[in-house]
């Protein structure tokens, strides 16, 4: 019992990461580097409850802020950057910041933190996961969830529209940011120690594929993906190499055959056993 | 049973069909372009001239009751496979390589040739083209619009071509640099050389050509000899009032 | 010292050289970045590995990597790559990229299966180091040098003056004139991903050889280098990214000898994020290129 609500905490905390990747890649910014964001906040609300004492009640809203100025900050200073360009810079990032954050002394070098406040109540845990994903279908279902969309989908098409394309890119990316800042706090303060590694390729490579395979179409998809690729492994038992096979092997399948990832597969299943292929049909419509 | 011996046309088209989406295009084109015939076809913009000879290359899908090169079936070959089997197509806009120098295009053009064909073939291109001769190093991209319309022209003849399909030649150049493309296309047709050509420049493709017809949304309405057309005030109201 | 180091990072450059060509090459005929590119000198290097374990001798050893990269290297185009070109706009950047990434996952963790996810010996090393006028040399690093060096001349030869080449720049510039000029599109790019792969695989193997072991999730380093340097040299350009390749060597060189052997990879970062401010277009821009 305790297991299983060690790896529902786990993906309830990786699935707060993957909503905010989730709107960032919804505005068109392939984010291959978002474990960097992410120890924004692991290390900000970590260093102030070390260094200063504070608790996490108050550093984890500051850890939040850093993560969406620094997130609006790389947008801003990316923008010219597109698809490919800004995947590999993120990425590169991603790489570079194991190395760089290791040199940094106050916050542990390559050691990392340790010593930091336990806050490991499963209440403030489930809460942000629900404020994070309200936050995220409000975004996503307003006409700044349009604009977003159209973003992602067609800059100039957008820019045609009147959508301030550069303000809008900066603001999610940021939102997007606090929101794995917010998951690299809690994940500090429950595990009482963060890592330069945390911020490697490896976390960044698994919350793309939570939100690829659960589906990048609707706030559901990096849920269902999280959840689903947090309980997938532990049901089957199979070795961290099998697991990354299959994970490798639902890109592709993604990829190729189910653009909506697992998230869309599951509410089109739904739809035609309720009413058949008519109304999925309509729903393809109406997500648009 | 005898078989009567009459030459194939060098193009024939029966029944070509060409939707985008639920948009028909092309609807039912038949037609056909006699050895060492010049054809016309004449329409307004957006009455489906473009998209025919896309349809007849394969560069979108079409649909056809016969389409045959010289009584050879094309149906369903790949467009890459169209060039060696003696279509030199000039595409609107001219698609020249954005990189390549003029003498890598026509290397292109000729590249199934040996050296000794290919040296002869250079010098005709050369002949017909003199601008070409003096640019051979230049850039393609860098150049006027009427050099880049010989080009274009000159890179499929290189590989020596038994039917060219040409879409708009005169498109967007001078008048002058008109006369001179034309002037090519009226040598290349007395040498005997197949052509089809597609032009909203009616009046220059009618004096060119020996027989046209007339594409209005999609179909054929009218299949004629050229100098009548040329004549008839309905087509001079419709297609050379201006150009 | 420092010297020393430029010396070491410019003949390290070399292999990061014949990473970027492929990626830029690729992306030239195709538009797509191939994620999974450098993973395939993980397959080459650990084909030999698994080859010289089961006592093939030398020749047979590099026939089965061969085969083993290109064949890999076909299916990735075939399964991944491929099938992002019927797409347009987002979908069409999208698709390949993740299939891409997912293949990599999938060569990576395949490799830590059968090898163990660990640094594993290389059969063939040339670990002596030789003294050239006070510099002290890896010959396996000077041999890499130079077969990375011959391989770009000769592919540089290949693209600018061959049949071949010529049609590789046709197909990058205008797939839709090539065509029509009886170009074969798919086996272009097909033959190129091979062309491509053969170079990765190389570079595998000559990883290997220069510092004497090779692992499973190499290829992520070298993906990155390959990418940035393509990325800072002039994406479709050979040229730019030999250059960008150089550079990333010889900043790698210098943060090592002032900052330490950690920094390497904030340098390369900073490299990208300097270059991209100044020129984004890169160093070289290409017209052809998109």
């Amino acid at each position: 019992m305790d297991f299983w609500l060690t790896v529902f905490l786990s993906a309830s905390i990786a699935a707060i990461a993957a909503i905010g990747l989730f709107l960032q890649i919804r505005s068109g910014q392939m984010n291959v580097g978002m474990a960097v964001f992410v120890g924004v906040g692991g290390y900000v609300s970590g260093a102030l409850g070390v260094h200063l004492g504070l608790p996490p009640a108050l550093t984890v809203p500051v850890a939040v802020a850093a993560g969406f100025l620094f997130g609006a900050a790389f947008s801003a200073l990316t923008l010219r950057l597109h698809h490919w360009f800004f995947a590999v810079t993120t990425l590169t990032l991603s790489v570079a910041a194991v190395s760089g954050v290791g040199r940094i002394g106050i916050i542990g070098g390559a050691l990392g933190l340790t010593g930091i406040p336990f806050l490991t109540h499963a209440v403030p845990i489930l809460a942000a996961l629900v404020v994070t994903f309200s936050l995220a279908w409000w975004i996503d279902r307003s006409t700044v969830g349009l604009a977003i969309r159209a973003t992602g989908d067609d800059e100039v098409l957008a820019q045609v529209f009147g959508v301030r394309v550069r303000l809008l890119r900066v603001l999610v990316f940021g939102i997007g940011s606090a929101m794995a800042a917010l998951s690299g706090a809690l994940h500090a303060h429950r595990f009482g120690v963060y890592q330069p590694s945390d911020l490697g390729f490896h976390t960044s490579l698994l919350l793309f594929v939570y939100v690829i395979v659960g589906g990048k179409t609707s706030v559901w998809g990096p849920l269902v993906g999280t959840f689903f690729l947090h309980l997938m492994p532990e049901l089957v038992k199979i070795s961290p190499e099998a697991e990354l096979i299959v994970f490798g092997l639902l890109m592709l399948l993604v990829a190729v055959a189910m653009p909506d990832g697992v998230a869309g597969a599951f509410s089109k299943g739904i739809q035609m056993l309720r009413g058949g292929r008519n109304r999925a049909g309509e729903a393809e419509i109406s997500k648009f | 049973m005898t078989t009567i011996e009459r030459e194939p046309a060098a193009l024939a088209v029966a029944g070509l069909e060409i939707a985008y989406g639920d948009t028909p295009a092309v609807r039912g084109v038949s037609l056909s372009v006699g050895k060492g015939e010049a054809v016309a076809v004449i329409g307004s913009n957006g009455a489906g001239k473009t998209s025919m000879l896309r349809g007849i290359t394969g560069l979108v899908a079409a649909r056809h009751e016969r389409l045959e090169l010289f009584g050879q079936s094309l149906a369903g070959l790949a467009t890459y496979r169209l060039h060696r089997l003696g279509i030199g197509y000039v595409p609107e806009g001219r698609e020249l390589f954005r990189g390549l120098s003029v003498e890598e295009e026509l290397q292109i053009g000729g590249r199934f040739l040996d050296r000794g064909a290919y040296t002869a073939r250079l010098d005709e291109a050369f002949e017909l083209f003199p601008r070409l001769k003096e640019r051979r190093t230049q850039i393609t991209r860098t150049m006027s619009g009427g050099e880049q319309q010989m080009l274009a022209i000159a890179r499929t003849l290189m590989a020596g071509p038994r039917l060219l399909l040409l879409d708009e030649p005169s498109l967007g150049l001078a008048p002058v640099i008109q006369d001179a493309v034309y002037g090519t296309l009226e040598a290349l047709r007395n040498r005997g050389l197949s052509m089809l050509i597609v032009e909203q420049n009616a009046f220059r493709a009618l004096r060119l050509a020996s027989r046209a017809y007339v594409l209005e949304l999609g179909q054929v309405t009218r299949e004629a000899p050229s100098a009548e057309l040329i004549d008839d005030p309905a087509i001079q109201a419709a297609y050379l009032g201006r150009h | 010292m420092l010297l020393q180091q430029l010396l070491n990072g410019v003949l390290a450059s070399g292999i990061y050289a014949l990473f970027a060509v492929g990626f830029t090459m690729i992306f030239g005929i195709m538009g797509v970045l191939n994620m999974a590119h450098a993973d395939l000198a993980v397959v080459a290097a650990f084909a030999i590995v698994w080859a010289v374990s089961a006592g093939f001798t030398p020749l047979p050893a590099v026939l089965i990597a061969v085969v083993a990269t290109l064949g890999l290297a076909l299916v990735v185009e075939r399964l991944a790559m491929r099938p992002g070109r019927r797409f347009k706009g987002e979908a069409a950047i999208e698709m390949p990229l993740i299939a891409t990434i997912g293949a990599g996952m999938i060569i990576q963790n395949v490799a830590a299966l059968i090898f163990g996810n660990k640094v594993i010996f290389f059969p063939w090393q040339l670990p002596a180091f030789i003294n050239i006028g006070g510099f002290l040399v890896s010959q396996g690093l000077l041999i890499s040098a130079g077969v990375a060096l011959a391989l770009l001349v000769a592919l540089e030869i290949l693209v600018d003056r061959t049949s071949f080449g010529r049609q590789i720049r046709a197909v990058a510039q205008n797939p839709t004139a090539a065509k029509i000029m009886g170009i074969d599109t798919n086996l272009v790019i097909v033959a190129t991903v091979a062309l491509t792969a053969a170079i990765a695989g190389i570079a595998g193997g000559l990883v290997g050889l220069s510092y004497g072991f090779v692992a499973p999730m190499m290829g992520i380093p070298y993906a990155i280098k390959g990418l940035v340097a393509m990325i800072i040299g002039g994406v479709g350009s050979l040229r730019g990214a030999v250059l960008g390749a150089v550079l990333i060597g010889l900043v790698e060189a210098m943060a090592v000898t002032w900052l330490g052997s950690q920094v390497k990879d904030v340098a390369v970062f900073a490299v990208l994020l300097a270059v991209l401010a100044v020129k984004p277009g890169g160093l070289i821009a290409t017209p052809g290129a998109r």
